[in-house]
């Protein structure tokens, strides 16, 4: 299964106001490995020639990316609002 | 303290609801929820209560599952709620359930404004408000995207196919909202740990006067099914994202889409 | 109308530690708020699945016969992969199940497991609002004296961070470092609907038992690997690789979890199953190395997996039960110690005497074994082409075994050197 088929699965309620993860794609274009592409179970990440694009509205939550953004191209990341994301039904 | 009273109902969340291969729909792994339209009826009640120093009250018709909504509905600023519990709820059309509601609403006594959403997330019969103003003798303003209140007379803007409505009613009366009304806040710590604090009161059908016989529908709900459609399947794949447009739209045409 | 509210103690996150920590403080009387992001608690959580149902005794006796699990381990399973191939081992004892008062283990859903204890907790009086994020803590001449939320501040005696492996409450308040990438994995999961009875004849079980697996050889040589549990009417499949080393590989991680899915011996596991969510987490790989120097500061402590609580010894892996046994320290300290400046050091004192930190120290050595590369690739291969020259019959004359293994080594890239000096590193660590 591919991931956004995996991820209509889950239960999301997604805070359209507010991203709680931004990047920043001029630092992600300087970024050589790019390891958010690798490493985001959701496979949100992804390579439109050199830009990353993102989009938080799948995201599970579980912070893989912020901890391997070695250069800092993302500028925000925070746990959804209270209420939004992800909601496990069985977990 | 004259009352606001928003209605509201617990409703079957619609993302937990599974579609099983065959079409069977299984309902036994969902959970509930407030209509989420209810949540701008009672920020609209709590909006009104507040421009004319009234005290906002939520009223439920529901079962037994419906008192996790209480303190949900408290959360989002009500003083108290109400709840008429019936494990009839669970088969009442629009109008058995305007008619507990309506006698309800009497019950609570002293209210100046009573608000429905227009419809419920589930069904969205649209029944329920006009049928409480019907029943308490009320003027009935529906489809409302925005009301304000000065002393005895509430003046709300409908929504109509392609234009507006102004219209004035005397207090008290009953309107129902459109979502557009407002726009429901998520309940902060300090709602959620007030919310904790207040008064539920629960009603059974007899003491507000009705029986089950009173309240047993008249129309019966026999099968749920859902509801496939049909998709045209088509793929469009083109070169550039110019030609793509071009046939998207020639598509959309031919159709008569626009 | 809101007033101004104030705690014994704020305890961040609804998990298994936060829980076990509000269930104590409020059976001993103290005013308790847990405050969960989550709509219910459990269901931003994720685990592989089970549970040693010790640590909820240990939180009050008879709990864990109650609780809200799914199936009592009694085959303990290890899978090493190879390409194909395969090799497994099966470790079944049906006295987990009948003979022993209390099984130790339990397969275990975290939306259900979680939103059940917690109400456990709210019985005995604790408050849990849910559906909040806390977003920092209040302090006050440095101590810890309350937390925000939007545009709420609570005040409590103490606060308890137990938001988990990505505390931010923690690293905010500056008790941990930013996590490093090679002391955390990530944990990817489906569950996957099956009926019981099929769920029953896959795995050789009785109504109620339940088989806990973990593989090795699936992460593609990647520091990690994979695991299956089986619940009452769903299997947890999933799979765990190391941060750092998954970063420098080409491939992603669920396309990498997607193959273990096809491989030949688990997929007539799952076969004509139905997958109902996919979920992921990070997981704490560094054991006690990484434990921080120091889990609280004046007004707060830090428990769980916030902590670090994790034990991965590559046969069995533990949090929950530390995460509870943790919290349940911290509830001991706070009410042995009134003083919050001075609540720190009694909890962990406490961890020493209900046996957690000697706990985390006696397992430390397993992750030199973890951190050999050759476990997770050239060993499975090592090991499954032992097996297919062990059961190949030809008609020929067989060759020695020696020069088999000899030859399988050289095969592998390795060197009979490499193998005794990791062979004697396994010894000493354990």
């Amino acid at each position: 299964m591919e991931a956004p088929e995996l991820l209509s699965l889950n239960k999301f309620n997604v805070n359209e106001k507010e991203a709680h993860i931004v990047i920043n794609k001029e630092i992600c274009a300087q970024c050589q490995d790019k390891p958010c592409l690798i490493v985001c179970p959701a496979a949100l990440y992804k390579l439109d020639k050199n830009d990353i694009i993102f989009d938080y509205a799948g995201c599970l939550e579980c912070g893989t990316c912020r901890v391997v953004c070695k250069n800092k191209g993302i500028i925000k990341w925070e746990y959804p609002k209270g209420t939004f994301g992800v909601n496990f039904r069985y977990g | 303290m004259a009352k606001i009273i928003a209605c509201y109902k617990w409703v079957t969340d619609e993302a937990d609801i599974r579609i099983n291969s065959e079409g069977s729909i299984d309902f036994s792994k969902a959970k509930g929820k407030i209509s989420d339209y209810d949540k701008n009826a009672i920020e609209a009640a709590m909006q009104a209560a507040q421009s004319i120093g009234a005290s906002a009250v939520a009223l439920t018709f529901g079962t037994a599952k419906a008192k996790l909504s209480l303190k949900d509905a408290l959360t989002r600023g009500p003083a108290e709620s109400f709840w008429v519990c019936s494990e009839s709820a669970e088969k009442a059309d629009g109008a058995a359930t305007a008619k507990v509601l309506a006698e309800a609403v009497k019950k609570i006594g002293d209210y100046r404004l009573i608000i429905c959403a227009e419809g419920a997330s589930d069904t969205y019969a649209r029944q329920v408000g006009p049928r409480i103003a019907a029943r308490l003798d009320l003027p009935c303003i529906t489809s409302v995207r925005g009301f304000e209140i000065q002393g005895d007379v509430i003046t709300a803007t409908r929504k109509l196919d392609n234009r507006t409505e102004v219209v004035k009613a005397g207090l008290p009366a009953l309107i129902s909202v459109l979502p557009e009304v407002n726009e429901a806040p998520i309940p902060g710590l300090k709602a959620v740990l007030d919310a904790g604090k207040k008064r539920s009161t629960e009603f059974k059908l007899q003491d507000i006067g009705l029986t089950d016989a009173d309240v047993a529908p008249r129309t019966e709900v026999r099968d749920f099914k859902a509801y496939i459609m049909n998709r045209k399947n088509i793929i469009i794949s083109a070169d550039t994202n110019a030609d793509k447009v071009k046939e998207l739209v020639a598509n959309l045409r031919k159709d008569g889409v626009i | 109308m809101s007033k101004d509210y104030a705690y014994d103690a704020i305890i961040i996150g609804a998990g298994p530690a936060g829980i076990a920590c509000a269930y104590t403080l409020a059976k001993n009387g103290k005013s308790t708020l847990v405050i969960e992001r989550g709509n219910t608690p459990g269901s931003k959580n994720v685990t592989g699945g089970r549970l040693y149902t010790y640590a909820l005794d240990m939180v009050d006796e008879g709990l864990a016969a109650e609780a809200a699990l799914e199936r009592k381990v009694t085959h303990e399973q290890i899978i090493i992969l190879d390409g194909n191939r395969s090799i497994s081992i099966d470790y079944h004892d049906p006295s987990f199940n009948s003979e022993c008062k209390s099984p130790q283990s339990y397969t275990i859903l975290r939306a259900v497991f979680d939103e059940w204890f917690a109400n456990k907790a709210v019985e005995l009086g604790a408050t849990v609002a849910c559906g909040i994020k806390v977003d920092g803590l209040i302090e006050k001449n440095g101590q810890v004296v309350g937390v925000v939320a939007g545009e709420d501040n609570i005040y409590a005696g103490i606060v308890i961070a137990a938001d988990g492996v990505n505390s931010l409450i923690a690293q905010k308040a500056g008790l941990i470092s930013d996590i490093k990438p090679h002391a955390v994995g990530v944990g990817v999961k489906e569950v996957i609907l099956l009926p019981s009875v099929t769920i029953e004849s896959r795995f050789n079980l009785k109504k109620d038992e339940g088989a806990s697996c973990l593989m090795l050889g699936c992460t593609e040589g990647i520091h990690g690997g994979g695991f299956l549990y089986t619940n009452r009417e769903s299997i947890s499949l999933g799979c765990v690789f190391v941060v750092d080393e998954l970063a420098g590989h080409g491939r992603q991680v669920h396309d990498i979890f997607q193959e273990l899915k096809m491989h030949p011996t688990i997929y007539p596991l799952i076969e004509g199953g139905e997958t109902v969510e996919y979920g992921a987490h990070l997981v704490s790989e560094a054991g006690y190395r990484e434990f921080p120097k120091k889990p609280y500061k004046d007004g707060l402590l830090v428990i769980g997996d916030s902590a670090g609580f994790v034990i991965s010894t590559g046969y069995s892996l533990r949090g929950i039960d530390l995460a509870m046994v943790s919290g349940i320290a911290a509830a001991r300290a706070i009410i042995a110690e009134k003083d919050p400046v001075r609540v720190g050091p009694v909890y962990m004192n406490e961890l020493e005497k209900n046996l957690l930190m000697p706990t985390m120290k006696a397992v430390d050595g397993y992750y030199d074994i973890l951190e050999i590369p050759r476990i997770y690739s050239s060993y499975p291969k090592l090991a499954a082409g032992l097996f297919e020259k062990l059961f190949t019959v030809d008609g020929k004359v067989p060759r020695s075994m020696k020069k088999e293994i000899r030859g399988l080594i050289k095969q592998n890239g390795l060197s009979a050197w490499q193998l005794i000096k990791d062979g004697f590193r396994g010894v000493k660590s354990i």
